[in-house]
């Protein structure tokens, strides 16, 4: 006989695969907020399921000492006669039993990818008041990463982890989406029928699922920006797609009202059913970051997905979009500088299904390369840039079709050193124009203030390409259009010498600031 | 109840007389404090219309016909506490017309002032925001975090008007001094109010409550003013509808309940018909909730606790939670009703006690009542120095475009020509405001300036400028290397004759002998310039290309540049009529004279030394000058000094320094951000525009009343 603890549904839909998938007889241990969801027909069928369901307080071995708790335990089961005791959640009450007293069990992830990243977990016990003292104790038996002494084996998915994350011997790959495609149609119809009560859901031919997170809800950013990041995900990268929304359950954006065209699925039930839920099937996912997207991918053609960077990065995307117009216009290929989000270049790339441009690894003597701020170490970080146009300045000779489109989003101006003013004499700003297409939208959160990026070159040629590259983009759900045009040499020059101006500024005050920082150290 | 912006009239009241006060509200009641707690005199009894309103226990509160019944000889005299002149007049005329002589009324100013300043409710002078921003006061939580907490239960009851929708006046019956022009009928706001104060005393004692509908008031409004009700009553949901907007915070929380299913019911105390006010909701933008509730249609209100009782009775067994911004209304009665409630504080209480006063009545509800709006309506939290471009600088600038606009239009102005460096944020917002009419960017500046207007009209001025102030900034630098700079190199040839050394560095010494050097050689630092003064007096020719009425703006205070290129303008190029129009005029500055605003050579916006001459003693008598430099700090720009043109095309700018660009940029973006808000809200009444040159300044008076305000800014 088995014994399953679980902390979450998502858990219990892993539990609930792998004892079908075992076919033995087994009891189940969890709490009551992981089955309040369920309606009473969902209830009998997970009893079915198990020979015995066991509800059980969470917290209980924080509040009690570990007598009491193994006295509260021993009321309910006898972990001796289980053969295997599975774990998913074991940072919770019952993890910490079993390893304060050395009982053997096998260790389950907390969710797709978290054996790799306890951080995420440890971040989140740390702010539970109830923990206290206990929280230590936690890491210290390793009931968040799964190096607890007692554990038989650690069940996680492989392909989910960080890159470089060592698989150790007793280690078994477990991927939900994985189990259900083994199992029986039938067992898979009685997993559905507890965790998608909904059933079938239509969805339209050839449409892209949008699955979406709750970065407003958990204060990554605020409401405004989500919808802001989210019109701007839309406009760049699924423009003309038909759009179904699959919003996380904690994400309150209306999109209904925000893309009256697409389709929204309310529904809340696990990403592992996307494969056996759908009719027709979706062409394609896209996502910002979502974990569930990762492990969907195999099963879709067509994929869109960033990462956490665009959180931060996505204000600039128009000029991200810009300079890949520029390097499609002088058809070179494109090479991203540390700090530039690579991931946002690759999918304007395939957003806008060009083929003919290549994303670089190394920096080649014909290309565009993107500079956009400076990274950690702010001095080393310009050396390097400025040291880079150096090299280019050497190589020039060699007839070299380079050019250095500068980004500039932290307004850092990261190539610029004092008594470098000839740099800019190699410089044309390119000045993005913004209109707003849409008055009447209330939900409008688009900065309209032009923004200036530069682009940099020894040849001539490159340069006047550059300049004379007319740019336009409708974003329709943005509610913006911006266009570039070619300035007129009075405005040039004084675009240039308010860079000039600005970059000594910021320079300036970066060292006035350090000198302070300094002074204030020495103090101490 | 001692409101400390109110006093007594002690200086008036002979001591130990006996006296009846009128009127039992805020005023009524501080005057009976302070008469009490001096004993000062006796007070035999409170006087008004609806005496069990007023809650006083102290004395017998009674109406005009029961203090007919008083013995005269009881009492000396009438004190009418009341804050409004025109309000004390109505109640004078009541009084007389109930027999009591008028020698017996009085009535004085009841605001407490120091040194000349009204003071706010908390005793003190009404002070800016000085901790920093004010927007930052009330942390509201976020749409999500308010959303979130309302999802939990299972109704949501919102109230309307505050909390749902909002209007952009300082007080709600300030749009009844709007209508006053569509109405034509001086002194409506008075008359509104008081007839929904006669309507709903009449509601008291025909029904035992006050529950009025609009039709009610609008049968005494036609009865004192024979304007016909349907036609006011049209007008009045065509303001309405008009003036108010959805609150952008609650519109997202309320999109939110919908869009998750939830169930919103809307619950207000109002006397407008559930029919108008569904209107207004769905014009604003509110749809998709369940039910209306509004008092005047139920006979019964929240703040009776009667209309909760339907809402309960209609949604029996739930759980609901009600929204809104009275503590009385909103909450406690809700509470009392067995709801659980959320308090969204009133905008406009949060913000009218760091708004500014003192300027006219209809600009200072807009001006302040937007402000309220845009900084405690929601979770956001501005910079200080978008606040400042906001709270005190938009005014300024929205008001100087239409002044100008509007001169233009009386002068039949051609072309309106913005000068650098301080020009170009009016020149946007012109451009914005009005896209029709022409307008340029010049490059220019006081160097300019000085190459072309002051080395042939106003040696003074140069010599200050060049060596005086340029000894300053150039102070350690070579002379020949200063001379080279100011394109004087021509006179290092003298330079012998007149004991100075080519490496002598400039110091305070020298001013004598190189003014002494310039002046002997006038003429040929007059002809130093001449190749450049060409070159930019055919750029200025350009800029004006072919107009023959050009408005120059010059804001930068203390400079004559305007002038400068009004007499390029006018006297090298031809231009038959030049206009120079300056935010203000201040003529002890060295390129400014008093006559140019007597013989209308300039023309002030906000004020002169003939104009607006309040103001023009404030701005600099206070704070040693500064307030030159705080308020053109509205006006600077990113924008690099320009400093002429060396040859043709080729501009030399003094690319130097620190400018504070990203400060600056949020100033001026809290001033567009300002005047755009402005220019939507009050599209329909576009009288509104016109905001006098006084008005202009009062909030930035406002602002530099404690210079903290500055020094924390900075």
């Amino acid at each position: 006989m088995i014994l399953y603890h679980v902390d979450s549904q998502y858990q219990l839909l892993c539990a609930m695969t792998h004892k079908l998938l075992q076919d033995e007889e087994a009891d189940i241990i969890t709490h009551r907020e992981v089955l309040q969801r369920f309606e009473k027909k969902q209830l009998l069928k997970i009893r079915q399921l198990f020979a015995n369901v066991i509800i059980v307080d969470p917290f209980f071995r924080y509040r009690n000492t570990k007598d009491v708790t193994a006295a509260y335990y021993s009321q309910s089961l006898d972990v001796d006669s289980y053969t295997d005791i599975y774990v998913w959640g074991a940072h919770r009450s019952f993890g910490y039993y079993l390893a304060e007293n050395r009982i053997p069990f096998i260790f389950g992830e907390e969710g797709n990818g978290f054996i790799s990243r306890p951080y995420i977990l440890e971040e989140r016990d740390k702010k539970i008041k109830i923990l206290g003292n206990h929280f230590d104790s936690i890491r210290q038996y390793g009931l968040y990463d799964g190096i607890v002494e007692n554990a038989k084996g650690r069940m996680y998915s492989f392909q989910g982890q960080v890159g470089g994350f060592p698989i150790k011997d007793g280690d078994v790959d477990f991927e939900v989406i994985d189990a259900l495609g083994k199992l029986t149609p039938e067992m898979r119809k009685k997993l559905m029928d507890i965790f998608v009560p909904v059933g079938e859901i239509r969805l339209p031919d050839d449409a892209i699922i949008f699955m979406t997170q709750h970065l407003s809800f958990l204060g990554t950013v605020s409401f405004e920006e989500q919808i802001l990041l989210t019109q701007l995900f839309v406009d760049y990268f699924l423009h003309g797609q038909k759009l179904v929304f699959k919003p996380h359950p904690n994400d309150l954006t209306y999109y209904s009202k925000l893309f009256p065209d697409a389709q929204i699925i309310r529904q809340v039930f696990p990403a592992e059913f996307f494969p056996y839920i759908f009719n027709p099937q979706p062409l394609g996912l896209a996502s910002i970051s979502s974990n569930a997207v990762r492990i969907l991918k195999e099963h879709y053609g067509s994929v869109m997905q960033l990462d956490d960077g665009y959180v931060s990065d996505y204000k600039n995307l128009h000029k991200y979009y810009a300079a890949v117009s520029i390097a499609r216009r002088l058809q070179l290929p494109i090479y991203c500088w540390d700090g530039t989000n690579r991931t946002i270049v690759r999918a304007l790339l395939q957003a806008e299904q060009e083929k003919e441009i290549e994303l670089l690894d190394e920096m080649s003597e014909a290309c565009v390369i993107l500079v956009d701020r400076m990274i950690a170490n702010r001095e080393e970080s310009s050396k390097e840039i400025q040291a880079m146009l150096k090299m280019l300045g050497r190589i020039q000779r060699l007839a070299a079709r380079i050019c250095v489109v500068f980004l500039n989003s932290e307004n850092d101006y990261c190539w610029y050193g004092y008594g470098q003013r000839e740099l800019w004499e190699h410089m044309v700003p390119l000045v993005l124009r913004k209109e707003r297409i849409r008055q009447d939208s209330s939900d409008f959160y688009a900065d309209m203030e032009q923004e200036v990026m530069y682009v940099f070159s020894y040849d001539e040629e490159i340069l006047k390409m550059a300049k004379e590259t007319e740019i336009h983009k409708e974003l329709p759900h943005v509610g913006l259009s911006f266009t570039t045009a070619c300035l007129p040499q009075n405005e040039e020059t004084i675009k240039i010498l308010e860079g000039v101006l600005a970059a000594t500024e910021r320079r300036l005050l970066y060292y006035v600031e350090k000198e302070k920082q300094e002074r204030t150290e020495m103090k101490r | 109840m001692n409101d400390p912006r109110f006093v007594f009239p002690f200086g008036a009241v002979k001591k130990g007389a006996n006296i009846v006060i009128y009127g039992g509200g805020v005023v009524g009641k501080t005057f009976l404090y302070q008469v009490a707690t001096t004993n000062h005199c006796n007070v035999v009894a409170v006087c008004d219309r609806a005496p069990a309103q007023t809650g006083i226990q102290e004395v017998k509160v009674v109406t005009i016909p029961q203090l007919m019944k008083i013995n005269p000889a009881e009492y000396e005299t009438i004190v009418i506490a009341n804050e409004l002149e025109s309000i004390a007049k109505i109640i004078r005329k009541d009084l007389e017309k109930a027999g009591i002589p008028s020698e017996k009324i009085q009535w004085h100013d009841p605001a407490r002032r120091v040194a000349n300043k009204v003071i706010s409710k908390a005793g003190k002078v009404r002070l800016p925001y000085l901790k920093g921003s004010e927007s930052g006061i009330i942390k509201r939580p976020s749409v999500v975090r308010l959303a979130t907490e309302l999802l939990s239960y299972d109704v949501v009851s919102l109230d309307i008007f505050d909390t749902l929708i909002l209007r952009p006046v300082r007080q709600p019956a300030d749009i009844f001094r709007l209508m006053e022009s569509k109405l034509s009928c001086p002194g409506f706001y008075n008359i509104r109010k008081n007839a929904e104060q006669k309507a709903r005393e009449a509601a008291r004692f025909h029904y035992g409550n006050t529950e009025v509908k609009l039709s009610d008031i609008w049968r005494e409004v036609e009865r004192r003013t024979g304007i016909p009700a349907d036609r006011g009553m049209e007008a009045e949901l065509e303001y309405e509808m008009r003036c108010c907007f959805a609150n952008p915070y609650m519109k997202k929380v309320f999109d939110i309940l919908i869009e998750q299913g939830k169930t919103v019911i809307i619950v207000s105390d109002m006397y407008l018909p559930s029919e108008a006010i569904s209107r207004l909701l769905e014009h604003v933008g509110y749809e998709g909730y369940e039910k209306l509730y509004i008092s005047c249609e139920y006979h019964t209100s929240k703040r009776s606790g009667g209309l909760w009782e339907y809402v309960k009775r209609d949604y029996d067994e739930k759980r609901i939670i009600h929204v809104g911004d009275n503590t009385d209304s909103d909450i406690q009665s809700a509470q009392r009703a067995g709801l659980a409630t959320k308090f969204y504080q009133n905008v406009h209480d949060m913000g009218n006690r760091y708004r500014t006063d003192g300027l006219s009545k209809l600009i200072e509800s807009a001006y302040c009542g937007l402000v309220n709006v845009k900084l405690h309506s929601d979770a956001n939290i501005y910079s200080p120095c978008y606040e400042y471009g906001y709270i005190y600088g938009g005014l300024y600038v929205f008001g100087f475009c239409q002044w100008i606009h509007h001169r233009a239009q009386e002068e039949g102005v051609e072309k309106i020509i913005f000068l650098s460096d301080n020009g170009a944020i009016f020149q946007k917002l012109f451009s914005e405001l009005f896209p029709e009419r022409t307008t340029e960017y010049l490059l220019w500046s006081g160097v300019c300036s000085l190459k072309c207007f002051d080395v042939l009209h106003n040696r003074a001025n140069f010599l200050r400028h060049v060596v005086r102030h340029g000894m300053r900034i150039g102070k350690g630098q070579k002379v020949a290397d200063f001379l080279e700079r100011w394109g004087l190199g021509s006179l290092r040839k003298y330079m012998r004759e007149s004991k100075l050394e080519e490496d002598a560095e400039l110091s305070q010494d020298l001013i004598k002998p190189l003014e002494a050097l310039l002046i002997s050689h006038w003429d040929d630092v007059v002809s130093a310039y001449a190749a450049e003064r060409q070159r930019l007096q055919e750029y200025v020719a350009a800029k004006a290309s072919c107009s023959s009425k050009v408005a120059v703006i010059d804001t930068a205070w203390l400079e004559s540049n305007g002038k400068a290129v009004k007499y390029i303008l006018e006297q090298e190029c031809g231009v038959s009529k030049v206009y120079c129009w300056q935010a203000a005029h201040d003529a002890r500055s060295w390129g400014a004279m008093e006559t140019d605003i007597l013989d209308e050579t300039v023309e002030s916006y906000m004020f002169a030394e003939n104009y607006n001459r309040n103001c023009f003693d404030v701005h600099t008598l206070k704070h040693h000058w500064k307030n030159n430099m705080y308020i053109n700090i509205f006006s600077s720009d990113n924008m690099i000094p320009f400093a002429g043109e060396a040859e043709y095309g080729k501009y030399i700018f003094e690319a130097e320094g620190v400018q504070r660009h990203a400060m600056i940029r949020e100033i001026h973006q809290g001033i567009l951000d300002f005047c755009r808000d402005y220019k939507k809200t009050f599209a329909g009444d576009t009288y509104l525009y016109n905001i006098s040159g006084y008005d202009a300044y009062m909030p930035f008076r406002f602002a530099s009343r404690d210079s903290t305000f500055f020094r924390n800014l900075m």
